[in-house]
């Protein structure tokens, strides 16, 4: 009898010892993908390297109504002019926001003047012009944000430490404002961003830029898309909604105005349009 | 009970017996050797071990494969539909971002010394420029040419210049295509597009054509309403090649 107590026992510490070893093991395997996937969401890397997608769309209407608004007729649209750097968007991205609040505290990009004074408009320099100070600033910005060090590309972390040590050692503070709520973009919370005079970078997976002729009557969009992860800076929009002759709205489209950071894209981001925004702040510079 | 009274009992068993010790006896032995057969069979370490060791294989063998399964499914790549190219129709290539390689000029001598671009040249003057050849990975071909020129007089700001050798098709200038507006500018039809998107008085302009095997694509800002051939006109003030 006391054989058999003993076989039997045997037997139950096995079952139990495998079984808990076995769920523990799916259990931590889970938490792994967990953390995987918390640790991607965490750590997504904003590289700008992508596929690309052109498709052209044709709106046919009878009236439209537009609400438009942005920071300034033009904002810094800086592309990274060094070869040996890669993956460079949030570096750019950051780049475009210095050289915007450059005009009010000069010293942002040392010895170098922003932008000129038009009649009643200001209009930022282009890369080309004093191409040396600019990339400067996006090859500081490469280190601090430390790109291409865990992978291709910035993490928005690095991206917001970067910047602050860069704005920081120029003698300035800057502060995130998140423009998204319950884990949507809150498009009346970036209009009183951009109202405040405040661009706001949008983190993008999947993105794209988007440029139309409108005849008065027909609007033809040319859409590139983008896959990949890339940041761009926005400073305004354009806010339209088409409507056919018996008053019935067709479409509405936000075209919000950004500076892309790649040399040969000057659209407009098509708001909803595919991809996912992974987040969006104002960025304050004080 | 103890081993001097039971061997007492067992010897007074045996001679109330006919059959002898050994026969009554045989039967208490074999069970005693039995019993210390039993008792001899397996340690206790050895089983403890055994136990032990049995745990750990079947634990890892069933652990293992999924602490170690972290590959998904095989995600099937979009594959390129074939394209049937009719034979006589010269093949595009279309070049995305990442398949072409940016190669800075720093004179503008080089653009047809160096990589054979023979096409029009800006000679507009400017305060700077930024300069280069695109060159398609795929084929180490240099197709195209982007120029910056910093202006900033009364009727530029700043001028992107894009030059194409077909049949080569860059992606991010595709958005030319959509220009309905045309014109003629020096026995060349130029499209083109005029926008004050803002109503601020601050025009862009887009505008492209196409002269030999070269495709041309101009856009700017300007805060001066000016007609295209005019402005070409200032673009490119040397007589036409």
């Amino acid at each position: 009898m006391n054989k058999k107590i003993n076989v039997i026992m045997m037997v139950l510490i096995i079952v139990v010892s495998s079984f808990c070893i076995t769920t523990f093991s799916i259990n931590n395997n889970k938490k792994c993908e967990a953390a995987v996937a918390t640790t991607y969401s965490d750590d997504i890397l904003y590289s700008e390297t992508a596929t690309q997608n052109v498709e052209i769309e044709t709106i046919y209407y009878s009236w439209k109504d537009t609400t438009t608004y942005q920071i300034n007729s033009t904002f810094p649209n800086y592309y990274n002019t060094n070869m040996s750097l890669t993956n460079t968007c949030a570096n750019v991205a950051g780049a475009n926001i210095v050289g915007f609040y450059d005009r009010y505290y000069d010293n942002l990009i040392p010895d170098y003047t922003t932008g000129i004074q038009r009649g009643n408009n200001y209009t930022y320099y282009p890369m080309s012009l004093n191409k040396d100070k600019k990339q400067a600033v996006i090859n500081t910005l490469y280190a601090s944000m430390k790109t291409n060090t865990k992978n291709d590309g910035t993490t928005q972390e690095d991206f917001e430490n970067g910047l602050k040590a860069y704005v920081q050692s120029q003698g300035r503070n800057i502060s995130y404002i998140s423009v998204i709520s319950g884990g949507n973009f809150n498009f009346a919370n970036f209009d009183a961003e951009l109202r405040n005079g405040r661009p706001v970078a949008f983190f993008l997976s999947g993105y794209n830029f988007v440029s139309f002729q409108d005849s008065g009557s027909q609007v033809s969009m040319t859409k590139n898309f983008y896959s990949g992860n890339h940041i761009i800076v926005a400073y305004g929009y354009q806010k339209v909604n088409y409507y056919n002759a018996n008053n019935t709205l067709i479409q509405s489209n936000t075209y919000i105005y950004v500076s892309s950071g790649i040399h040969n894209e000057d659209g407009h981001y098509l708001l909803n349009s595919g991809g996912n925004m992974i987040a969006a702040e104002a960025i304050v510079i004080d | 009970m103890k081993d001097d009274r039971f061997n007492e009992l067992m010897e007074k068993y045996v001679d109330s017996t006919k059959r002898g010790k050994d026969t009554d006896l045989q039967k208490l032995r074999n069970r005693s050797a039995d019993r210390i057969k039993v008792h001899k069979s397996i340690p206790k370490y050895v089983l403890a071990t055994c136990t032990i060791l049995l745990v750990v294989i079947v634990s890892l063998s069933v652990a293992l494969p999924i602490l170690l399964n972290k590959e998904g499914a095989p995600q099937d790549e979009p594959q390129d539909e074939p394209q049937d190219v009719p034979q006589d129709v010269p093949q595009y290539f279309y070049c995305e971002n990442s398949q072409i390689e940016l190669i800075e000029i720093s004179d503008i001598d080089e653009i047809n010394n160096k990589y054979n671009f023979y096409g029009l040249l800006p000679s507009i003057e400017c305060i700077e420029s930024y300069m280069f050849v695109m060159t398609y990975k795929e084929n180490n071909q240099d197709f195209g040419l982007f120029i910056e020129m910093s202006i900033f007089d009364e009727y530029f700001d700043d001028i992107k210049l894009n030059v194409v050798k077909e049949p080569y098709i860059v992606a991010q200038l595709q958005k030319f295509d959509n220009l309905t507006d045309s014109v003629k500018w020096r026995d060349t039809t130029v499209r083109y597009s005029i926008n004050d998107e803002n109503n601020d008085s601050y025009y862009s302009y887009a505008m492209t054509f196409t002269i030999d095997n070269y495709n041309y694509f101009i856009n700017f800002e300007s805060y001066s309403e000016m007609s295209v051939t005019k402005a070409l006109d200032m673009i490119y003030f040397d007589e036409v090649n």
